[in-house]
This record gives structure tokens, sequence and C-alpha cells, in this order.
């Protein structure tokens, strides 16, 4: 699986990018990291790192018996070049039906149920997307106001991971650079896909799996942390 | 508005966390000169980012000036606690969270928030004896009215409302709070007021953060949806009383209320009405499984710890 941890999170406000943020003494990446190190379908892990931060990385996996990196790559200028060089990293290593998995360092959430789902799909359609309903109320943005209301069973919440068949990451985004897409649109893998007329396949998600965006969602992981740490001891 | 007073206590609390103006600014995602024309006086600070360093500094800035409404309106935090539909909603609200109910730590918000006077709650049948018993223990004085809930969501709210009628005025002000969510910043309820003293109305909101998809309804997504023209709404929702009244009451004989989605956002959007939105974060869910309790019960325990 490519793992990106290509960004700065500068959102978070916090002087490190915010994948290495440090909760009850361990980076963020790090609790990422484990989920799929401990996860019996995951063979071999690709880090897409920020520059610089190569060095913390590699101690982060000693520390925390992470043995299932096969390759450390460099961020891109933006998301959409961190998932290629992510993708380009993993040639030679992935066979063409392999399942490449991309997943966001941010997401520490992820839980084993997301991740077996996410390869169970991407094996039978080719492609696979961790995503949940809508729980939320919406409304159309108006400015300061808001005058329409907007049907929550007409999308899905996508978050990560994301899955392809390497064969069909490859040439997605080969077409994409080929069509000047990539450049035009917004840097996301689904807003290519959509461009390109592919269909995203949804898989089993969970609402709790946020991407850690903003100084409350790392509060946020603490309580989850502390509580699946109490959970533990107690039974 | 005291802006001398704001700035003053924006002041003393980067001065308590040993924060600069520049990470302010970082945080805010304002260049450091901004930052630094508001401190200086010269210009005034927008009530919008005044709630925006409020929720920076995990303080509410907005309730620093002394003077109170000069018209005198009054402000009544309604907290939804149950109704009548069976669900029980009241006795999942009294679940023990560090040994006190998850409903009392609602209530605790509006209780301690020095912009609002009075508060109404909302129960199942047969639970307001428990919850004036509860109001009591934890000395919740500013609680006024209990009462029973209705059938829907949407009885429920209407009956909250004509509760009311004989006891408030019709400028005074009502916020609509879901009991089961206590993350709620004071930043949160002050920028509520704030709107919906100036609009009439104000809904707690906040951009969309995650990737949309569109359902194409058999398993796939073609297209994304545009975040930027979306946004998701949540609670306080704060309405003048006249408004929300007269809302519920042409609703009612319209014979509305049974037909729309049970929310008072989905009711409002059905009449045409414009929502104005105010300040809210991502934090401010809803507590509805176990796992959410145990979160919470963490985070309680983080924020005992941290005091």
């Amino acid at each position: 699986m490519i793992l990106l941890a290509g960004g700065i999170g500068s959102r978070v406000g916090a002087e490190v990018p915010k994948q290495f943020i440090e909760v009850l003494g361990k980076p963020v990446i790090a609790y990422t990291l484990q989920r799929f190190q401990d996860h019996p379908q995951i063979d071999g892990i690709c880090l897409v790192c920020v520059k610089g931060f190569e060095g913390n990385l590699r101690r982060i996996c000693e520390e925390n018996g992470i043995t299932k990196v096969v390759k450390v790559v460099e961020g891109g200028e933006d998301y959409q070049h961190s998932v290629m060089n992510g993708i380009r990293g993993m040639e030679g290593i992935a066979a063409e039906d392999d399942v490449v998995m991309i997943h966001w360092a941010a997401s520490p959430f992820v839980s084993e149920e997301i991740i077996s789902d996410n390869i169970r799909v991407c094996r039978e359609k080719g492609n696979a997307m961790s995503c949940c309903p809508a729980y939320l109320l919406y409304g159309t943005n108006d400015g300061d106001c808001s005058k329409q209301v907007v049907d929550r069973d007409t999308f899905r919440t996508l978050s990560a991971p994301q899955s392809f068949l390497f064969a069909n990451a490859k040439r997605i985004y080969r077409e994409g650079l080929e069509k000047g897409i990539i450049d035009r649109i917004e840097p996301h893998t689904t807003t290519l896909m959509a461009e390109l007329g592919e269909p995203i396949y949804f898989s089993y998600g969970d609402q709790s799996n946020i991407k850690i965006t903003t100084k409350e969602d790392v509060d946020m992981f603490l309580g989850y942390e502390l509580a699946r740490r109490w959970r533990a001891e107690h039974n | 508005m005291n802006t001398q007073a704001q700035i003053a206590r924006i002041r003393a609390i980067l001065s308590e966390k040993g924060m600069s103006q520049r990470e302010l600014a970082a945080l805010l995602g304002k260049t450091e000169a901004e930052v630094s024309r508001w401190m200086s006086g010269r210009v005034g600070i927008s009530q919008k980012n005044i709630a925006r360093i409020s929720g920076a500094l995990g303080e509410d800035i907005s309730n620093t000036s002394a003077a109170k409404d000069p018209c005198e309106r009054r402000n009544i935090g309604v907290i939804l606690a149950g109704g009548q539909s069976g669900r029980q909603e009241t006795p999942f609200l009294l679940t023990p969270v560090d040994g006190r109910a998850l409903i009392a730590y609602t209530i605790e918000l509006y209780q301690n928030h020095p912009g609002i006077d009075a508060i109404e709650l909302v129960c199942d049948r047969g639970q307001i004896e428990t919850l004036q018993r509860l109001v009591r223990k934890y000395g919740f004085w500013k609680e006024q009215w209990i009462c029973e809930g209705g059938v829907t969501y949407q009885g429920s709210v209407y009956n909250a409302i004509q509760n009311l009628e004989e006891e408030i005025g019709p400028d005074d002000l009502v916020l609509i709070h879901y009991g089961n969510a206590p993350y709620t910043a004071e930043a949160i309820i002050s920028d509520a007021i704030r709107v919906a003293g100036e609009s009439g109305n104000a809904i707690s909101s906040t951009p969309c953060y995650q990737l949309l998809g569109h359902n194409e309804g058999d398993g796939t997504s073609r297209s994304a949806l545009d975040r930027d023209s979306i946004v998701q709404l949540a609670c306080p929702q704060a309405f003048v009383y006249k408004y929300i009244k007269s809302m519920y009451d042409s609703a009612s004989e319209g014979n509305l209320l049974s037909k729309v989605e049970p929310h008072t956002t989905s009711l409002l959007y059905r009449m045409g009405q414009t929502l104005h939105l105010s300040y809210g974060n991502q934090s401010n869910i809803k507590i509805t499984t176990p796992e959410d309790l145990e979160l919470f019960e963490a985070f309680v325990r983080v924020r005992k710890e941290k005091k």
C-alpha cells in the first residue's frame, strides 16, 4: 500500500506537519502505520514522505516495529504528484493485478474492517473507495446564508483508503497526464476519475474515520486513543 | 461592543499560552500584518473574526464587553432531551459519563454561558421529575421550564415553542440545541446569538472538509460534489421567538409538520426561508453510539486533567 505523508497539514496550526504531531508520546503517522502493519492482507508499504522527514520516519518505523516498509519516496508538489510518486515507487514491486491501496497518514482511525472491505471490492471491481452515508444536515452555501436544502441521500462522504488494481492506477494517471487533466482539476484522485468517466466503487466506511485537519481533530484523536486504552485495560 | 476590552483579553490569552501574534495569524490563515492591525486598535475586528479568534484560542472573546443588549432581549436555550416517539431518548441522555449524566454536560453549556438568560428542557413522557431532580442536584438555576416532547421531532420543537408563549417576549431569542451535543464551544453559542439578533435566525454551520461523491445509486460515484457550494448544518439553531413561532404555527395549520423531514432546518427550507449561518466546528458532534459515549468520557477526563 501507499501511505501518503507528503503534506504539511498547515490548517492544524502545529509546528510540525500534522502526521508527525505526537499524541500520547507517538506521532500520528505511527498509529496509522500500525494499522497496516497489523493487517494480514497488507504485504508491503510504500511511504511517500514530505521532504526533510525521512530520518524521522525511519526512526518511527524502527521504534514501533513497522517492518513492512519496502520503499520510501519523496512527496510531490501537491497531492496528485505525491500519488504519482507513490505509484512510480511501486513499479517493479507490485504486479499488474495486485491491489495497491492509497491511504492518508493523517487518518489513523481506520479499522481492520475498513481495510479488508476495501481490498475485497477492489479485487471484484478494479477499484474501491471507503465511504459513508452523510449523517449530518447539509444546505447550499450562499455566502453568509443558505437558501436550499441539499438532500443527503444524493451523495456519500468519501474518505480513505482508496484501492486500485495496479494496472488501473497506472492507466488512470497516465491518461490524466496525457490529456492535460491533472493540472486543471482539483488535486484529488476522485476528481481525476470523474473527469475520465471512471466510476468509483464504494466500500465500507465509518464516520469516525476522519482525516485530521484541524486542532480539534487532534484533540478528538487523543480522546479516541485514551478511550481505546481504557477499554483494553478493563477487558 | 467593547473592542478595547476584547483586544486586552486576546493579549492576555496569548500571553498565558506563550503564543505570538504570528502563531495566531498562522492558525487563522491570516497575515501577521493583519493581526497586528487588529491588535493596534486602528481597525475594528469583525464579529466573524472575533468568532474565529475565539475558536483558535479556545475562549469566547465576544462576551468580554460588559454592556448588555440595549433592548433587554433575553436569550433562552431550548435543550431537546426527549419526546414521546417511544424511542426512549431521555434514559440514554441520563447515561453517566465520568459520574454525571450526559445531559448535564449539555445543560451546563447554557448554564455557564454569560449570554444565556434561561433554559427550557424538553423530555420524554414521565421524565419531568427526574430532570427536575438533576437540575437541582447540579445547581442549574437558569432552568425555568420543562415540558414533554411530542411524538415526532417537529412535535417536540413545537411543544417547546408553545410552552414559552406566555413566558417570553416576541423579540427574545430561542436557541434550539440537541441534548446529545455536549461538545459545543462557547463561541459557537455566542455567534448564534449575534447572527440571530441581526438576521432573525442563525444555524451553526461548518464548511465541508470531507470529499463528497455523487451517489449514483448503484454502489458507485461518477462525479464529485463541489464542496465549496455546500455547508454542514449543526446546532444550536437560534431564532427570534415570534419568527419561529409563526413558522411553526403556519406549518401546523398547513399540515406540513408531519410531511417534512424531522429537522427544523428542513421545515424552514420547505417554507422558502433563508437560513443565516453562524460559526461552527467539526468537534460539535452528536453522541449516538456507545463508542461516541466512550469518546466523550475520554474527552471529559482529559479536560479535567488539564485543569
